[in-house]
């Protein structure tokens, strides 16, 4: 949102140049058309929503590596955690001039062991059942995404199918945007429904089961001036039925999760003579669900422009802190007697900080990306409500990602 | 020269004056007091905006950031910024080099306060800094080839800013109105008398030596800026020096004692009358060349232009 407003502003430089190298060009008609184009010198046209004039064709490469589990907690099974490497593949295409469409096909390979069940001994420590190295998983997603471009904003349609060998998903959704107030006010919204069904390798309970998912969003987007963006929005998830974990033991959740999100946005081009221009990004989302897990998440991003050899490239450290407390039916207990219980970790209480780095490098026909991201976790950082149970079953993780995004015209 | 204009309080036109960019400034605005009041002081706040982002003298000002950074890297900068900059190139190959917004480092050599004058060697190594050929700007970014350039806008800002408050007065939905910053004028719109009728605005021009009127011009729209050799100079052995600074050859201009520029935008009012300044005694046929509507003043007391009487 903020880079759209910030192109429409950016004059066609060029354009100019071209107009005043014919010499039969006045100065006076010259610096006129270039006075005129300095943002803030005639009434702001705001011009209408537009498919995008070229295609996009993107190719992102990821890496995604979990650190081992704790040898000494480990009871039994492997200790190499997932490894996950995934494939995306995007075309964006323009279709005449009001209609454009996203095709999306992710390839993903999964190796390597996951937490079956983790239980508290007398000593206080939590012992660690991990399953077998698991040996490669494929999964084949595929997304399709029409949108019909307006005066003052965009519909679209989304249809998506992906399948594991023990897990297939179908979604539906439909999202749009309008614009108002001069553009200075976007409004989002989406729906979308997903229909899960599971196979899981080895029969058990939660074969054929099916999970059901209904999510809405709204959320709101306000250029404040020329410089800062503020985005606000809030999202409900519903999930019902199968909601347990099929490979984990002990493990029992309600069929029925309900999810709130609230997120807001800050977007702010600075130009200071310490850091130099650039676009600072404060985000902060706040969660709560049924299960009673509520999680705050803050981060932080610095994006800047910059020369290197002549090249130009965007940099974008980022740092974000994210804390949950424990789902009500989170247990350790070896023998859990309750109605629903889990010692998944992920339901439990804890804090994580991820350290990221983004860079992009722009040439004339392509643009190339890099991300790397380094998440920490730990049952001690939550700062809020911090819990005295350890739990070796949370997870570190780095991942690394390359990408091309290369425009063309058919 | 003075600009003078007409001002009845009896048609609701209300003022608001105050100092900025080195200037006396006037706001006039017509309408209803208590919608007007608010947005007179806005507008001072925009042109307060524009002193503190664009001002030399403010070490936290974009233009000293550029001036501090672009030798070592390129720099990004924001839309306006890059508008202006755009602006400064067209105005570079449309006065064939002599509008220069890297010239402002001459004022190292050339003191105005004091009536001597540099050395052909100081000026010599000053002109290695200044050239806008020797500024990378592709639009987006800008980089100096070495250090010792900067960049100044002060020939740019006084005029761009009239411009950017009468058009921020508009968008507040005034019509008529007038903004004056330190003699360069922007006209919002004509005043409106009863009905629909509308008045222009009387822009009066003075001779700047004695003091009488050169020309009354109305306008409905627009602007007018002044150059003139009278506004900073001094005199060495009985030779008069002004403060309009030739970039290429680092002395200031002679020929025309002062110009005034009628233009759609007073900023291109304001750079015509600079470029005017900078030809010399060619000023007359260039302006000529360019279509634009001028009063010239010689510095042999000739009157030229399209706006005489």
């Amino acid at each position: 949102m903020y880079q759209q407003y910030k192109l429409r502003e950016t004059i066609s430089f060029v354009k100019l140049y071209k107009i005043m190298k014919n010499k039969k060009t006045s100065a006076l008609s010259a610096l006129t058309m270039s006075a005129m184009a300095i943002p803030g010198m005639g009434t702001q046209q705001a011009k209408a929503d537009v498919a995008p004039e070229n295609s996009v064709f993107s190719y992102r490469y990821t890496n995604y590596q979990e650190s081992q589990a704790p040898k000494e907690r480990v009871f039994s099974g492997s200790i190499d955690r997932y490894n996950i490497q995934v494939h995306q593949f995007s075309l964006l295409a323009p279709i005449k001039e009001k209609y454009s469409i996203k095709t999306d096909l992710v390839l993903e390979s999964l190796s390597g062991a996951s937490p079956i069940r983790n239980e508290k001994l007398d000593d206080g420590s939590t012992r660690m059942y991990m399953s077998g190295a698991t040996i490669d998983e494929q999964r084949v997603d595929l997304l399709v995404a029409p949108k019909r471009h307006f005066e003052s904003g965009n519909l679209g349609g989304m249809l998506s199918i992906s399948q594991e060998n023990d897990y297939e998903s179908t979604a539906l959704g439909v999202d749009g945007a309008l614009e108002i107030f001069n553009k200075h006010t976007t409004l989002n919204g989406s729906l979308s429904w997903s229909r899960d069904e599971l196979s899981p390798t080895g029969g058990g309970p939660a074969d054929g089961k099916t999970k059901d998912s209904f999510s809405f969003y709204e959320g709101l987007s306000q250029v404040i001036d020329k410089y800062r963006v503020f985005q606000a929005g809030f999202g409900y998830t519903r999930h019902s039925g199968y909601l347990t974990d099929p490979y984990k033991g002990f493990d029992l959740r309600p069929d029925e999760r309900n999810q709130y999100t609230l997120t807001t946005a800050y977007r702010h081009y600075l130009n200071t003579p310490m850091l130099g221009a650039g676009s600072w990004h404060l985000d902060y989302r706040y969660y709560e669900d049924s299960w009673k897990i509520r999680s705050h998440t803050i981060s932080t991003a610095w994006w800047k422009d910059t020369t290197i050899f002549g090249q130009s490239f965007t940099l974008a450290p980022s740092l974000r802190y994210y804390m949950q407390n424990s789902a009500y039916f989170y247990t350790l207990d070896s023998n859990p007697t309750d109605e629903f219980y889990s010692s998944d970790a992920r339901l439990s209480s804890f804090g994580a900080l991820t350290f990221g780095f983004d860079a992009k490098w722009k040439t004339e026909k392509a643009t190339y990306t890099f991300g790397f991201a380094q998440y920490l976790s730990s049952e001690d950082w939550n700062l809020l409500e911090g819990e005295s149970d350890e739990t070796p079953g949370l997870v570190d993780f780095t991942t690394i990602s390359l990408g091309v995004d290369y425009p063309f015209s058919f | 020269m003075v600009n003078r204009f007409f001002e009845n309080e009896s048609l609701g036109i209300h003022s608001l004056q105050f100092k900025a960019m080195g200037s006396p400034c006037t706001i006039h605005l017509q309408g209803e007091r208590s919608a007007i009041q608010s947005i007179l002081e806005s507008a001072k706040q925009e042109v307060l905006r524009l002193e503190k982002k664009y001002s030399r003298y403010r070490e936290d000002s974009v233009v000293s950031l550029i001036n501090a950074t672009a030798a070592k890297e390129a720099i990004a900068v924001d839309a306006e910024t890059a508008g202006l900059l755009n602006y400064a190139h067209v105005c570079f190959e449309m006065s064939d080099g002599m509008f220069d917004v890297t010239s402002g480092v001459l004022r190292k050599v050339w003191d105005f306060k004091q009536n001597t004058l540099p050395t052909e060697t100081d000026i010599a190594a000053c002109l290695k800094d200044i050239g806008w050929k020797k500024v990378q700007w592709d639009g987006e970014r800008i980089r100096f080839e070495r250090s010792g350039i900067e960049i100044d806008f002060g020939g740019v800002v006084k005029e761009f800013s009239a411009d950017r408050v009468a058009q921020y007065c508009r968008d507040q939905g005034v019509t008529a109105g007038l903004i004056e910053l330190g003699g360069d004028i922007s006209i919002v719109g004509p005043k409106f008398l009863e009905g629909d009728e509308r008045e222009p605005w009387l822009i009066g021009i003075r001779h700047p030596q004695t003091g009488d009127a050169m020309a009354s011009i109305p306008l409905f729209e627009g602007g007018v800026a002044t150059s003139g050799s009278y506004e900073r100079f001094i005199k060495v052995n009985g030779k008069r020096y002004c403060h309009i600074l030739n970039p290429q050859t680092g002395w200031p201009v002679e020929g025309v004692a002062s110009v005034s520029v009628v233009a759609p935008q007073c900023l291109v009012s304001g750079s015509l009358s600079t470029i005017a300044m900078l030809k010399g005694h060619q000023a007359a046929q260039w302006l000529d060349e360019q279509g634009a509507s001028y009063l010239l003043l010689m510095d042999n007391g000739e009157i030229k232009g399209t706006l005489q009487g």
